[in-house]
């Protein structure tokens, strides 16, 4: 295992790590500040796939802009702790960590059981693929309809939000 | 790194998100778990993209971003609303359409 592998691994080992706390935690701030860490791991994990933009991107857009929107609602609703109910709440754990379980179960067997995929080099001029440049080429030519769909919907994500926030529903 | 590395990875990823949602009953505890499901399948996305030196997948990660801050914004609201009107985000408590 060389220096680059370890380094991956460990930052793995940080994402599962942060992921599994955020899920634990009681206290809501708490987890929030784990999906940071979350969201940051992953970030890097695209920086070693060679993908700079979208690495950036998941920068700024989650633990940017989607933590803030998180920390503001629990803030502006003063719900910190989680409460667990008692009684159904333990049967409805087990049961959810055992069907959890099956799934990654089910999903590890997938992956492994395909013969490809155990070729550990990316290919050689794919460092040039996640740059700005290349892909802002592929988006502004072979996915423009998309793309433009997509500030649509952003812009009726807007109006919906700002309507379900402010309208008095009594 | 081998492809396997990675989807294993994603897939341990998809599977904390899943239980997130199965096991919280807080609904903004469950959002984010939703959310930690979407960067599982951005994280296998990228990764396919890369081995098979195919643009299609960035791009299409690119697309599930701006989707899911749409999503986040709406359903942070929806729960906003929900909050003014039962004081609670306990979804063991929503459990009617109308009132």
């Amino acid at each position: 295992m060389n220096i680059e592998q370890a380094f991956i691994s460990i930052i793995g080992v940080v994402m599962i790590g942060s992921a599994i706390s955020m899920i634990l935690s009681r206290n809501m701030i708490m987890s929030i500040l784990s999906m940071v860490l979350t969201f940051l791991a992953i970030a890097t994990l695209f920086l070693t796939l060679d993908a700079q933009f979208l690495a950036i991107m998941q920068v700024i857009v989650y633990a940017g802009g989607i933590i803030v929107l998180f920390l503001f609602v629990i803030m502006l609703l003063n719900i910190e702790q989680v409460h667990h109910s008692i009684g159904t709440a333990k049967y409805k754990g087990i049961l959810g960590a055992a069907l959890g379980v099956a799934f990654l179960v089910e999903i590890a067997v997938v992956i492994l059981s395909s013969a490809k995929g155990n070729e550990s080099s990316l290919p050689a001029h794919a460092a040039q693929m996640g740059t700005v440049g290349f892909i802002g080429k592929v988006l502004y030519t072979s996915y423009l309809f998309p793309f433009e769909i997509v500030s649509l919907l952003l812009l009726a994500g807007i109006v919906g939000a700002l309507f379900l926030a402010t309208k008095k529903l009594d | 790194m081998p492809l396997n590395f990675y989807l294993i990875l994603s897939g341990i990823l998809f599977t904390i998100g899943v239980i997130g949602v199965l096991t919280q009953r807080n609904a903004i505890m469950i959002f984010m778990s939703v959310e930690l499901m979407l960067n599982a399948a951005n994280l296998s996305l990228i990764a396919f993209s890369a081995f098979h030196d195919n643009p299609a997948g960035q791009v299409l990660v690119f697309f599930v971003m701006a989707v899911a801050a749409a999503e986040t914004a709406v359903g942070l609201a929806i729960i906003i609303a929900i909050f003014r009107n039962k004081l609670t985000v306990n979804i063991d408590e929503i459990n009617v359409l109308k009132w």
